[in-house]
């Protein structure tokens, strides 16, 4: 594969670039799907790809292929090059330097053992009937395996082999003309050696959906506290980086956090680390733009010490590249049992789903609570539906008034359960 | 595309097979604040197989469309099935349908632009909303466009090949309101197209950015809206998100067969009386739609479903196999995004009909409310209950606009809220930039008048 990423660079220097970067990948993907937990469908897919990346003139261009034939790869680095030179000049554009380290990775499983495959998603089905028979499920379990070849002009060379499983549902309960709310669950796995129901606290929401046939509106307004699920803190954490941390709400100069970097930003509870390439973790090995991808602290106590942005970001705004984009994170859990969380909430909300419009710039978040219960008291009373949140996100992760000791993990992320003040609750 | 390689290919799997040669040709470029942050553009293509084995179906899906890659897939696609059939025999189910035999292009006519013209294009709006508006914080413009080919030949005689371009330009500017951005996208412009079929002079262009940079001022001027059930216009480019998210999800067949609530409403009352909605497949209204579907990728000629008519639910969207199960016609909502996609059940383009009533008299007809305009992202659920970003709106008091507010997200229960609707606007707006996403992107027109209804309004 260096043969093709070595052909591109050369026809893109040949075409006028000074600089240019190829990343070749070539993968394949097995995948079983379930519909109305059935098993219905068995996919093959094989891919390649290939990603060059011009520097000329001081412009920027890049063109992806997914043929690998020689003649599409020369014609491909030719069109690379003139888009390049067709962009406004910006010293910002660059590729990656040459650093000391291992330059080739191997990571998790080369074959798909089918056979698993397809046990694994019989044996959830199975379970699904026989302990939950109000749930209807649909899905897949897949493997994925993928070589990619990075190679620039500055002489960087990098090679990953990765391979993993993966499985996403989707579920609802259905009863008496009756339908709960959609729930979900998903992750990747080195080897799927556990069951599926076992895997990213699936049984948990899978007896939760039963119990939200049963979801009733909440009247009125008020704010409380909200307590955030593992896979709805997770999806907290990404607005929050793509709202403030990203290299685009840096550029534009529109992040409240733009002159915070290494000062308190959140609560001294909150420390979130982001992991591709710690090992166990399914992850990647090499960046987009280029370097071995590192593993980081996004927050440490509270303090943000890092944004999250690229090479290119990093010398638009002259603050550090990010040794990752902030994926495979991971807030550190806490000591609080999940009952201590929730002890002295007198009134607030268990938020399993956010179902919410983009955040503001300022951070201004409103959704609906989905898969959510009613605490009152100190426990879940009952399941709610039609139930609207609203507050802003850099006084959510400021008002942080516990974490949880356990997580779940799903290959993707680790979180815990995280109790939060000052959100806006209301009711149809 | 060399169509004769997959025509001489259809001997190759027995029983029920669809084969589909499929590209996809993308590119797009972004300005953030006069930088070129993304200069990017990409070919995606390939060949895919789908056999059918007893009830069950393999999938193959590889670039290399040689007459050996497409054997490759195929003989992939029948192992497929065959490994799950040897497992899980079930009962076929593909509904018979009328197959597609046609050929539509929607390719320009007129030559292509280079990239330098379309980067000069978006540099030249860019500098113009800089030189005009120093006092916006920032300022995104972004260009992109889809180009879909597609050739689908089937075991029972579907044998078509559709080209589908679309194109829009899209600006965003952040205003300021005591230190704190407030950003609001403008319409997009564009839709079913090339570059070169919506865009040449930037002049053209100027008046619309002159209107949004005062709409982006007044949103600064915004307050937060109140929580809670509201009496709400949806301006027309938020009932077509409507249509899509609290209709149009519910109605899926597949979504139906999982749990939906619609299941077992056909024939039942569950809206207004005002509203009647169609996922209409390329003509609505005498106009070809923004995202014209002719044939599905299961080769089925594809044709208007009637979701709602007069308040009634009339019908769902269907696959073969649903369609089956639930003794309807398939009507050509199998689509799939990349050429290594299978077939789901999809919208094409929904629209709920225009009514009678200007909007000016819904707006006077409000006592206490909010007109709300501008959508970002929406969701929807099998309980029936969906929500949607809200980028701006007005207050209305005694049926006069009164203060702009801020962002929100408004939701509801489709078929609770459609029975709220007490007034449908006489115009009907297309929406077409985005992408629904299920499990793959798919590109949808979504359409609608202003619809007077009460709907949950997140806020302070």
């Amino acid at each position: 594969m260096y043969e093709l990423t070595s052909r591109a660079i050369g026809g893109m220097a040949v075409s006028g670039a000074q600089k240019a970067q190829a990343r070749v990948r070539c993968g394949e993907t097995r995948e079983i799907n379930i519909q109305e937990n059935k098993i219905t469908l068995m996919r093959t897919l094989y891919n390649t790809s290939a990603t060059l990346t011009a520097i000329a003139g001081g412009g920027k261009g890049s063109l992806t292929v997914n043929s690998l034939s020689s003649r599409d790869i020369d014609e491909a680095a030719k069109d690379a090059a003139l888009s390049a030179l067709s962009s406004r000049s910006d010293d910002a554009n660059d590729i990656s330097p040459v650093e000391p380290g291992e330059d080739s990775f191997d990571h998790g499983p080369a074959e798909c053992d089918n056979e698993l495959l397809y046990n694994r998603l019989a044996e959830f089905l199975d379970e699904a009937r026989a302990d939950y028979p109000e749930i209807l499920a649909e899905g897949s379990v897949s493997f994925t395996t993928s070589d990619i070849y990075l190679e620039n002009s500055n002489g960087v060379r990098l090679r990953s082999r990765e391979g993993h499983y993966a499985f996403s549902l989707g579920f609802t309960a259905r009863s008496g003309g009756r339908s709960s709310s959609m729930n979900g669950a998903g992750g990747l796995s080195l080897d799927l050696g556990l069951p599926l129901m076992e895997q990213a606290g699936l049984r948990e929401l899978v007896a939760q959906s039963v119990r939200e046939l049963d979801a009733a509106p909440l009247p009125g307004k008020f704010t409380g506290d909200i307590i955030l699920s593992p896979p709805c803190l997770d999806d907290f954490l990404s607005m929050y980086a793509s709202t403030f941390l990203s290299d685009s709400a840096l550029i534009a100069g529109t992040s409240p956090l733009k002159d915070k970097l290494g000062q308190k930003v959140a609560s001294e509870a909150l420390t979130v680390v982001s992991e591709p390439a710690a090992p166990g973790v399914c992850g990647y090995r090499i960046t987009a733009d280029g370097y071995r991808a590192k593993d980081i602290t996004i927050f440490g106590g509270g303090v943000l010490n890092t944004f999250l942005l690229s090479l290119y970001g990093s010398k638009k705004t002259g603050f550090p590249r990010a040794g990752n984009i902030g994926d495979y994170a991971r807030v550190l859990p806490g000591t609080l049992t999940r009952g201590e969380l929730m002890e002295s909430v007198e009134r607030g909300l268990l938020v399993g789903r956010f179902s919410g419009g983009n955040p503001a710039e300022n951070g201004d978040f409103s959704g609906v609570a989905k898969n959510s219960f009613l605490i009152e008291r100190g426990a879940v009373s009952r399941p709610v539906c039609e139930t609207m949140v609203s507050g802003n996100l850099l006084s959510l992760f400021s008002s942080v008034q516990g974490v949880s000791s356990c997580v779940i993990s799903n290959g993707m992320y680790g979180q815990p359960w995280l109790r939060v003040s000052g959100v806006t609750i209301s009711g149809a | 595309m060399d169509l004769s390689l997959l025509r001489s290919a259809r001997g190759l799997m027995p029983g029920h097979f669809l084969l589909r040669l499929h590209e996809n040709r993308q590119w797009a470029v972004t300005c953030v604040k006069g930088n070129i942050t993304r200069n990017t553009a990409s070919v995606s293509g390939g060949v895919c197989a789908g056999a059918f084995c007893g009830g069950s179906w393999g999938q193959a899906s590889s670039p290399d469309i040689s007459a050996e890659g497409i054997r490759a897939v195929a003989a992939a696609a029948s192992d497929n099935a065959s490994f799950l059939a040897r497992r899980l025999p079930l009962p076929p189910s593909a509904a018979p349908a009328e197959s597609a035999a046609l050929c539509r292009s929607h390719a320009s006519g007129k030559p292509p632009a280079t990239q330098k013209e379309k980067l000069d294009f978006l540099l030249s709006l860019d500098a113009y909303i800089a030189n005009k508006y120093p006092l916006l914080q920032s300022r995104t413009l972004a260009l992109s466009a889809i180009d879909t080919e597609k050739h689908i030949v089937t075991s029972d005689g579907a044998d078509s090949h559709t080209l589908v371009p679309r194109c829009h330009l899209y600006v965003w500017m952040t205003a300021e309101k005591d230190g704190q951005p407030v950003e609001l996208m403008a319409p997009t412009i564009g839709g079913l197209g090339a570059y070169e079929d919506f865009f040449s002079a930037p002049e053209a262009f100027y008046e619309p950015i002159d209107l949004h940079y005062n709409t982006v001022t007044e949103k600064s001027r915004g307050v937060r809206p109140d929580a809670g059930l509201k009496e709400c216009i949806l301006s027309p480019d938020l009932a077509g998100i409507l249509a899509h998210e609290a209709v149009g999800h519910t109605v899926e067949a597949d979504i139906v067969l999982g749990g939906s609530v619609a299941a077992g409403l056909l024939g039942r009352p569950v809206a207004s009386p005002l509203i009647s909605m169609t996922d209409f497949a390329h003509t609505a209204f005498g106009q070809v739609c923004p995202v014209p579907v002719y044939a599905d990728d299961e080769g089925v000629l594809a044709r208007d479903a009637e979701l709602i008519k007069d308040g009634v639910l009339t019908g769902y969207m269907h696959n073969r196999d649903t369609a089956c199960k639930l003794e309807a016609e398939p009507l050509g909502n199998a689509r799939a995004f990349a050429f290594s996609d299978e077939p789901l059940i999809r919208m094409r383009n929904t629209c709920i009909h225009p009514g009678k009533s200007p909007l000016s008299d819904m707006i006077a007809s409000v006592e206490d409310g909010y007109l709300l305009s501008h959508p970002s992202n929406g969701q929807a659920d099998s309980t029936g209950e969906f929500m949607f970003g809200v980028e701006m709106g007005y207050e209305i008091k005694k049926g006069r606009l009164s203060r702009p507010i801020l962002g929100t997200t408004v939701s509801g229960v489709a078929f609770d809220m459609l029975k709220t609707v007490s007034a449908v606007s006489d115009d009907l707006t297309w929406v077409s930039s985005g992408f629904c996403g299920k499990k793959q992107p798919m590109s949808v027109g979504m359409g609608g008048p202003a619809i007077l209804c009460k709907l949950n309004v997140g806020g302070v």
